[in-house]
C-alpha cells in the first residue's frame, strides 16, 4: 500500500492552494472518489500524484512529496489535447507500444477498441472525432495495458448513457486488479466508490465515508433549493422563431451526417439536442453558429416580425471555455461586456475572488460558468450551449439547470446539448435526436 | 496478417500495413523527390528543364491520388503568389533590356515552380507517415518524432481554434481595436496545446529514459514502392539530360 504524504501547495501568483494535513494511504486496488466543489483543486491533485510538477503545473509545493505514481496513467479532461497520432488505430496501441508488447500480443487487446464502439475507426483520422469518441479512444488505449495505477479526470463527460454504463462496468472489474482514483460528478458511479476523498472549499483535502459525502452534498442542495439564488434576468431583447427545413447536415455532400426535414424553437422554449458520440450535434450548432455551411436546405430566423441572419440573434457558449476570453483578467472580461459590479455578478454564478484572475486560469468548471454569464451580458435572444454542466459538483449544475429555466422564463430561445438526463428532463420542451442520420423532433408531455 | 519487413541490419516485426505502404510511391520516396527538385531548381538549368520538371512532379501529384483539377488550381495560385517579383524585377531595374526582361522571366519561371511543387507537396505525402517512417527505421528520436507528430496534430485543433475565436469575438460584438486582441486567445492555445501535448505524452506513460517501442503498423516502403521511386527518379535524370544536351 502506497502513502500519499502530507503536503501543502499554493498556486503561482495566488494565495489559493490545496493542503493535505494529514497522509492518505492509496490501496493496491480499489476505486478512490476524488470529490468537491469545483474549483477546488481536483485536477491538481491528480497532476500532482502523478509527478506533473513542477514542469506543467506551476506553484509552491512544501510537506512531503505527493508524487506517489509517476508510473500512473492519467486521462485529463480535454480529450483532444491527449491524442499524439493521425489515425485511431495507432493512437490505440500508442501505451502497448511503449510497453513494448510484442504485435500479436497487442492484437489480441483490439477487442477493446470494439467494447467502446470503435471497431470501424481503425483507420479513421483522430481529428474528426467527436469529444466522446476521442475520450473512449483514449480509454480504451489506456485499459489495454492493465494499468496498476489510473488516474482519470471526469472520464465519463462526453459519453452518452449507454457508453458511461458500459465504462462502469469495465472500471468495476478494473478495480479489482488496479489503483483508480476518479474525479466523477455522475452518481451512478458511487456503488463503484471504496474510498471518498473530498477536498473542501479551502482546499483541504481529507477521507470521508462515501455515505458522509452524500450527506454533505444532499444538504447543500437542499439548502440550494430552499434558498436559491436568485437569477435576475432582463427579458429577451426580440421575439424569435427558428425554422429549419429540408437541411442537411454534414462536411461532405456526398456523405452527410445528417437530414431535418423540419424543426421550428420559439422564444421562451428550449430545444434539447441529442444523439450518439460522433452523430453530428456540435457540427449542426456549429452550422446554426455559420462556422459550417449547410450541404443543402434553409436555416430561417425571424427576430420581432424581421428576418435575420442567426449569428445576430445568437450566442453560442462552446465547450472549450477558453475560446470566449480575450482579456487579461476575469473582471476586464466582464468590464467589456457591461458589468459595473463586477464582484455581485461574479459571486451570483459562484465565482467570489476570481475577479482579479486570468480567465485561463480558472479551472474548468469555473471556466464554464463565466461563459454562462456572457448570453445575459449581450442581449441574445438565442442561446445554444453546448454541455453546459460538464465538469460541473451537484450544487452548480443545480444552479445552472435553474439558470436555464430563468432563460426560459426570460424569453430566451435555447438549444443544448448535453449528455446529463436530469438537466435532460428539466429544460426541455423539445428533444431534437439524431438518429438513424435523421433528427427526430420529439415534444415534451406537460406534466 | 503477420508481415515482417526486413532492412538491412533490422527486422522488423509488425501485424499490419500502415496505409502509407498502399500508396504508388512510399512518402519518404516523394518527399526525397522533392528535396532533389527544390536543390535542382536552384542549379544554373534552362528554364525548359525546369519546366519539365515541375510537369513531372504534376504527374507524380496525380498519381499519388490528387486531382488535375486541384492540380491546376495550385499552378494558379502559385503564378498569383510569384506574380509580384516579376513585377517587382521590371519596375526596380535601372535600365529595362532584352537581357534584364529575360532574367525577370527566368526568375518568375522559378519561383513559380517552386511555389506550385511546394502547394502540390501538402496533398502528395503525408508528413505524419514520413515521421512514424523515420521513427520506426531508427532515425529519429522519440523526443522530436513526437513532438513533430503533435505539432503536425495541432495544425488542424489551432484551425477549429482560431473559427472558434473569430466567430465568439464577432458574436461579442468586439470593435476593431479589440478584435485585434484575438492573437490573444490564439497565443494562449498554441502554448497551452503545447505544454498540454508535452504533458500528455508523459501522461498516457512516455518517460525520459523511453528509448525503444514496438510497432503495430509497419511504415516501410514495399519492394514495388522502391522500384516506382526508382523508375521515377531515372526518368528524371533522362528529362534533365535530354533538355540540357
Amino acid at each position: 500500500m502506497n502513502c500519499l504524504p502530507a503536503f501543502e501547495f499554493s498556486y503561482a501568483r495566488t494565495a489559493t492552494g490545496i493542503h493535505l494535513p494529514a497522509p492518505l494511504s492509496l490501496p493496491a486496488t480499489g476505486l478512490i472518489w476524488l470529490t468537491g466543489a469545483s474549483g477546488a483543486g481536483k485536477s491538481t491533485l491528480l497532476n500532482l500524484i502523478k509527478g506533473l510538477h513542477p514542469e506543467f503545473i506551476h506553484g509552491t509545493l512544501s510537506g512531503g512529496n505527493p508524487a506517489i505514481a509517476p508510473d500512473a496513467l492519467y486521462l485529463s479532461q480535454n480529450p483532444h489535447t491527449q491524442i499524439v497520432h493521425e489515425r485511431v488505430g495507432e493512437e490505440f496501441f500508442f501505451s502497448l507500444e511503449h510497453r513494448q508488447d510484442s504485435p500479436s500480443e497487442m492484437h489480441t487487446h483490439l477487442k477493446l477498441l470494439a467494447q467502446f464502439g470503435l471497431a470501424d475507426f481503425e483507420m479513421m483520422p483522430t481529428a474528426k472525432l467527436s469529444h466522446g469518441q476521442a475520450q473512449r479512444l483514449l480509454l480504451a488505449s489506456m485499459l489495454a495495458t492493465d494499468p496498476k495505477v489510473l488516474l482519470l479526470d471526469e472520464p465519463t463527460a462526453f459519453l452518452d448513457p449507454q457508453m458511461r454504463a458500459d465504462f462502469y462496468r469495465t472500471l468495476h472489474t478494473l478495480k479489482q486488479n488496479a489503483c483508480v482514483i476518479l474525479i466523477d460528478h455522475h452518481r451512478e458511479a458511487v456503488p463503484l466508490v471504496d474510498i471518498c476523498w473530498y477536498i473542501n472549499e479551502r482546499g483541504v483535502i481529507r477521507e470521508l465515508p462515501v455515505a458522509q459525502y452524500l450527506d454533505l452534498t444532499s444538504t447543500e442542495l437542499e439548502h440550494e433549493r430552499a434558498h436559491p439564488q436568485s437569477f435576475t434576468l432582463p427579458d429577451a431583447p426580440s421575439k424569435i422563431t427558428l425554422n429549419l427545413s429540408n437541411l442537411v447536415i454534414g462536411y461532405d455532400k456526398k456523405n452527410p451526417l445528417f437530414s431535418i426535414a423540419h424543426a421550428t424553437l420559439q422564444s421562451g422554449e428550449c430545444a434539447v439536442l441529442c444523439g450518439d458520440n460522433g452523430s453530428g450535434k456540435s457540427t449542426l450548432l456549429n452550422t446554426l453558429a455559420g462556422l459550417l455551411k449547410p450541404l443543402s436546405g434553409e436555416i430561417d430566423l425571424t427576430a420581432s416580425g424581421l428576418s435575420v441572419k442567426p449569428r445576430v440573434q445568437m450566442m453560442y457558449v462552446f465547450q472549450h471555455p477558453d475560446s470566449h476570453f480575450f482579456f487579461d483578467t476575469v473582471a476586464e472580461e466582464l468590464t467589456q461586456l457591461g458589468v459595473t459590479d463586477v464582484p455581485a455578478t461574479l459571486t451570483q454564478f459562484g465565482l467570489d475572488h476570481c475577479a482579479k484572475r486570468s480567465p485561463h486560469q480558472l479551472s474548468e468548471g469555473q471556466k464554464r460558468r463565466l461563459t454562462l454569464l456572457f448570453p445575459i451580458l449581450l442581449k441574445k435572444s438565442l442561446i445554444i450551449l453546448d454541455e453546459p454542466t460538464f465538469g460541473q459538483d451537484a450544487l452548480n449544475a443545480e444552479r445552472i439547470t435553474r439558470l436555464i429555466q430563468s432563460f426560459k422564463s426570460a424569453g430566451y430561445a435555447l438549444i443544448v446539448i448535453t449528455h446529463d438526463p436530469v438537466l435532460h428532463q428539466a429544460i426541455a420542451d423539445q428533444t431534437w435526436r439524431i438518429r438513424h442520420q435523421h433528427l427526430e423532433v420529439i415534444e415534451a408531455v406537460v406534466t | 496478417m503477420m508481415d515482417t519487413a526486413r532492412f538491412n541490419t533490422l527486422r522488423l516485426n509488425t501485424h499490419s500495413n500502415a496505409p502509407i505502404r498502399s500508396r504508388p510511391l512510399h512518402d519518404a520516396h516523394v518527399l526525397g523527390i522533392l528535396m532533389l527538385f527544390f536543390i535542382g531548381v536552384a542549379l544554373p538549368m534552362a528554364w525548359h528543364t525546369v519546366v519539365v520538371l515541375a510537369l513531372a512532379l504534376a504527374i507524380l501529384a496525380r498519381i499519388q491520388g490528387m486531382t488535375w483539377r486541384s492540380i491546376v488550381i495550385r499552378l494558379g495560385l502559385a503564378l498569383l503568389l510569384s506574380w509580384s517579383i516579376w513585377l517587382w524585377n521590371m519596375v526596380f531595374v535601372a535600365e529595362r533590356t532584352p537581357d534584364t526582361i529575360h532574367k525577370a522571366n527566368q526568375i518568375l519561371l522559378r519561383v513559380t515552380t517552386m511555389t506550385w511543387v511546394a502547394l502540390m507537396s501538402g496533398k502528395m505525402l503525408n508528413l505524419r507517415d514520413v515521421v512514424s517512417f523515420a521513427l520506426q527505421r531508427g532515425w529519429l528520436s522519440m523526443n522530436i518524432a513526437y513532438a513533430l507528430q503533435l505539432g503536425f496534430g495541432s495544425i488542424e485543433l489551432m484551425r477549429a481554434e482560431i473559427r472558434r475565436i473569430i466567430l465568439s469575438a464577432t458574436l461579442r460584438g468586439l470593435n476593431w481595436r479589440e478584435k485585434f486582441l484575438q492573437w490573444l486567445p490564439i497565443l494562449i492555445f498554441a502554448l497551452r496545446h503545447a505544454t498540454r501535448g508535452a504533458m500528455s505524452l508523459r501522461a498516457r506513460g512516455l518517460h525520459a529514459s523511453s528509448a525503444r517501442k514496438t510497432f503495430y503498423y509497419n511504415y516501410q516502403s514495399t519492394r514495388a514502392q522502391k522500384r516506382h521511386a526508382w523508375v521515377f527518379l531515372i526518368t528524371l535524370v533522362i528529362l534533365i539530360l535530354m533538355n540540357e544536351i
